[in-house]
């Protein structure tokens, strides 16, 4: 779908963006610490077709923000669209959507050890499992049939295999060997799980669920997925209704299933401390791993937000960002579980994402 | 059914106006254009007409023309990319632009891109400021571009062949015939531009990626006197352009996109005593096709098809008033990838009236309603005045209702097109002052321009949807200056201009992306028998690329230098040697997408 919304927007050929949002200038450039063991990642996305917007910004554990870290440290810009943060072991792996790269970073001082392009086509997500990084890549984006996911051996820093998949791999599990691939649809809509063995490199099994699998997350040998539906503008093609999966981790099987009501498409899905969280424009809800009906009462409600694009639950701890207008610097909100606002701070363009660095 | 009738009643009202007419010959002027509106009811606003001999001399894109030769910005991304126009502080599709007085705006996107457009295809470019939506309907808010085909009847037969080839092995090159009597007139041209557009960047490590371009133009203009009082005009135009995308970084996945433009119209001229009636039938034809990548067969596509039929009757009270009635009905059928096939059709009635009062003042009043079930349409309506106050000095106002009709992205496109939107209004005030002292000519402007209902695409939950809800409140200032001065054998002529743009964002108090606060361009040319030097000076102040106004992310100011020279030999051929950005100057007009260093170009002319 953002594959879609990219393409959209670049056949509009210049878009027009200006509107509301007050900030003041946040300067940096580099004047950065360079020291971010313990603290928050926070990616900030950028504008889609843009050189110098997307970067890290840093929340330190005693709260201090610093914005453009990568610019900071490196002095040259991540690239266009940053996508999502993998860490492992003392890197992290940032993957820049639209410039088919992942840049592989010290994710301590945040300086660039090298940048993996080759074998990488519109990258998505990483995982690691075993010392090998796992790409998800939509490959050429004018081609439903080309979607894969890299491998990437850690130490050499090269793609060594790739494997083919369903079209529009996106979020990613691993888990005793095998690695679990919600195919929520570049071009078109995606509507299942891919299980792979990563022994042998092979697609063993897809399981099916419902439009649009945005989140997907592992707790207890269940796979839980959460579905967005499919919200269709055509009247000639039918909307979809969005839906929680649990699936058994041993034998593929969905355990149980929740539908969400006509016209909600909720996203995001995590999992902590025994309790699901997921979003539905500026809402968080929150449920009992147990529980046998979906939640009528968010937990939070950002009213001024349109929809929350990066979310985290962590130690007790709800992040959320809004990108506001896409075209100038987004806000993070940091509340406490039970759902009392704990801070808010303006971050970089369109912040999408949270990664605990500790 | 409605569209026939509408013909029919077109007909009707035709068939009236040729009984009408008595024996009496009228003088018809030598040289017509089909743009009879800019002629009769442009002069209480700012107008400034280029000649073949500046688009010559510039870049074959329009973009380039217009960029050393007016104050509207261009958002153009590399050279070739697409490029949008920021005319007074207006966004992308509130400038209109007008092929032999029809506006050739898409009907996708609502604007024009500039870099798709060969300015070598034309005799004529002129550039008009300010709201101009009575006379040209959508987008014309903050000014209009007329490109136009002249037609001539009188004894002609003239060949020309002009080739160009400069850095980036870029070559521009086309070949026109006018063959004329006091019947009759043809006129055939072709043109062909193509580049590898490889540029470095300057004081980069890099150059110019996946920019290659190439584009074709086929124009045929005919021009028929049936008899004193009646003319036949068919202007025909055929456009076809590919584009590569360059990229930001050397990794991304190249891009290109095609398009074809195809326009005919076909005009019936009639004279009669006082009554001036003119038919206007137009076919337009646009598509593009974008490749997501370049190898690959896939792309996504929208092409609309237009039929334009016009009436216009102009009645003359006595050399000093004129009425004019416009009778206008335009059917668009679209289709694409992205967007439903949808068809819509507009009426629109107008009336125009001017009134000369004694030779020193004159005023026009202008009104239109257009009929649609599209979108709930206004009442537009314009007044001017102009006022020769000494013979050195006059002054004009002009006050308008103007608008910007939804797109069909806007309404139509699959995934959060919105069919319930209004048009984009802009009421707007302009004062114009105009000294002229021996060689010199000095205008200066003050515009006010209030846009409301703006749209703009934002997020709700996973879509994207355009809504009516931005304000924008724009003031300006414009001065112009020009001399020219023949001295036995030297020539020696001068244009200055300067633009200051206050554009805002009403609700947040920012100013618009993409719209510099000042620009300023000057030309200087100077003349020794057939040999021409001249020089061209552009600077473009700083720039807010992102809503809330950060300055990390601003563009800077930048200033451009070109000099050039040709000569004429023997009367009928020319050659001719142009530097351009001589002095190396880093610029880029919208980020990451730097525009060249320095570059040549030579050019040779022959016309027999």
């Amino acid at each position: 779908m953002k594959t879609i919304k990219k393409l959209a927007l670049l056949t509009f050929g210049i878009t027009l963006f200006f509107t509301s949002c007050s900030s003041d200038d946040s300067s940096s450039g580099g004047n950065v610490s360079g020291e971010y063991s313990s603290g928050i990642l926070i990616l900030n996305e950028g504008k889609f077709m843009s050189a110098n917007t997307a970067d890290v910004s840093f929340l330190s554990v005693n709260g201090t923000l610093e914005n453009d870290i990568f610019y900071g440290v490196n002095n040259s810009h991540l690239g266009d669209t940053a996508q999502s943060i993998g860490i492992e072991s003392d890197r992290a792996y940032i993957v820049i959507n639209n410039s088919n790269a992942i840049k592989v970073v010290n994710r301590h001082s945040f300086e660039l050890v090298t940048t993996i392009t080759t074998d990488i086509q519109s990258p998505r997500y990483i995982v690691f499992e075993n010392g090998k990084g796992y790409v998800s890549n939509l490959g050429n984006p004018a081609d439903t049939t080309d979607d894969y996911i890299a491998v990437i051996d850690l130490n050499s820093n090269q793609v060594t295999a790739t494997i083919p998949v369903a079209e529009g791999p996106e979020k990613m599990v691993s888990k005793s060997g095998k690695l679990y691939v919600a195919h929520k649809g570049g071009w078109g809509v995606g509507n299942s799980v891919s299980v792979i063995n990563l022994s042998s490199n092979t697609v063993t099994a897809a399981i099916p669920v419902s439009d649009v699998p945005d989140g997907i997350e592992e707790e207890n040998g269940y796979l839980y997925v959460l579905c967005s539906g499919f919200s269709s503008w055509n009247p000639d093609v039918p909307s979809s209704q969005g839906g929680l999966y649990k699936i058994d981790m041993n034998n593929n099987e969905i355990v149980s299933s929740l539908s969400f009501s006509e016209g909600v498409y909720p996203s995001h899905l995590k999992i902590e401390n025994n309790k699901i969280y997921y979003t539905i424009g500026g809402n968080v809800y929150a449920m009992d791993l147990s529980a046998t009906s979906l939640p009528i009462d968010a937990v939070v409600s950002l009213s001024e937000v349109y929809s929350i694009y990066g979310f985290e639950v962590e130690d007790g701890k709800i992040y959320m960002s809004d990108p506001k207008d896409y075209n100038s610097n987004g806000e993070i909100f940091i509340y406490s579980a039970d759902g009392t606002a704990i801070n808010s701070y303006e971050v970089g363009i369109v912040p999408n994402g949270f990664y605990f660095n500790d | 059914m409605r569209f026939i009738t509408l013909l029919l009643g077109v007909f009707l009202l035709l068939g009236q106006s040729v009984l009408a007419q008595d024996n009496l010959v009228v003088e018809i002027q030598e040289v017509v254009i089909s743009d009879n509106l800019l002629k009769d009811y442009s002069q209480t606003q700012k107008t400034e007409k280029l000649t073949d001999s500046i688009i010559k001399r510039s870049s074959s894109f329009l973009t380039s023309v217009l960029n050393y030769n007016s104050l509207i910005y261009f958002k153009e991304n590399g050279v070739g990319g697409a490029s949008s126009a920021s005319f007074r502080g207006t966004t992308a599709s509130q400038t209109a632009v007008i092929w032999n007085g029809i506006n050739i705006n898409s009907q996708t996107s609502g604007q024009t891109d500039f870099n798709a457009i060969n300015s070598l295809s034309f005799d004529n470019i002129t550039v008009k400021s300010g709201g101009g939506s009575v006379l040209y309907g959508s987008s014309a808010i903050g000014g209009s571009i007329h490109l136009n085909n002249d037609l001539y009847f009188y004894d002609q037969f003239e060949n020309e062949l002009f080739l160009k080839y400069g850095s980036f092995n870029t070559f521009d090159g086309r070949f026109q015939t006018k063959i004329a009597s006091d019947k009759y007139n043809l006129q055939l041209g072709f043109t062909r531009s193509f580049s590898d557009n490889d540029y470095d960047w300057v004081g980069k490590d890099r150059k110019n990626l996946n920019g290659q371009f190439e584009n074709s133009t086929f124009n045929a203009n005919f021009g028929y006197k049936i008899n004193a009082s009646n003319t036949l005009k068919f202007y025909s135009q055929y456009f076809s352009g590919e584009r590569h995308f360059s990229l930001i970084f050397p990794t991304e996945t190249p891009t290109k996109y095609q398009n074809t433009d195809i326009r005919n119209l076909l005009e019936w001229a009639s004279i009669s005593d006082r009554f001036t009636s003119r038919v206007k039938l137009a076919h337009l034809f646009e598509q593009y096709q974008y490749f997501p990548h370049i190898n690959n067969r896939f792309f996504t596509f929208g092409e609309v098809e237009s039929l334009i039929a016009k009436y216009d009757l102009a009645y003359e009270f006595s050399d000093k008033l004129k009425l004019n009635t416009i009778i206008d009905f335009t059917q668009n059928k679209g289709k694409g990838s992205d967007i439903r096939s949808e068809k819509r059709q507009i009426g629109s009635g107008s009336l125009m009236f001017k009134h000369l009062i004694s030779g020193k003042f004159l005023y026009e009043i202008t009104l239109r309603k257009e009929i649609t079930d599209n979108y709930e349409s206004p009442l537009l309506y314009s007044l001017g005045i102009k006022y020769n106050v000494t013979d050195f000095y006059s002054a004009k106002f002009n006050a308008s209702k103007n608008f910007r009709i939804p797109t069909f992205n806007d309404l139509y496109w699959v995934t959060g097109g919105n069919s319930d939107l209004k048009p984009e209004t802009s009421y707007q005030a302009e004062i114009t002052n105009e000294f002229r002292i021996k060689n010199f000519k000095i205008s200066l402007t003050g515009f006010y321009n209030r846009l409301e209902d703006m749209l703009r695409w934002i997020p709700s939950g996973s879509l994207w949807n355009p809504t009516n809800t931005d304000e924008v409140e724009i003031f300006g200032f414009e001065a112009g200056l020009s001399y020219s001065k023949n001295i036995g054998k030297h020539t020696v002529e001068l244009n200055g201009n300067y633009g200051h743009t206050s554009s805002k964002d009403k609700k947040t108090d920012k100013y618009l992306v993409y719209v510099p606060v000042h620009k300023a361009n000057t030309s200087v040319l100077y003349g020794y028998q057939n040999l021409n030097l001249y020089g061209e000076f552009l600077y473009v102040g700083e720039i807010f690329t992102r809503s809330d106004n950060n300055s990390k992310y601003n563009i800077d100011a930048y200033q451009v230098y070109n000099l050039g020279a040709d000569y004429t030999f023997k009367k009928h051929y020319t050659i001719g040697v142009k530097v351009q950005n001589m002095l190396n100057t880093y610029y880029e007009s919208v980020e990451s997408r730097p525009l060249p260093g320095r570059n040549f170009m030579m050019y040779l002319n022959f016309r027999i």
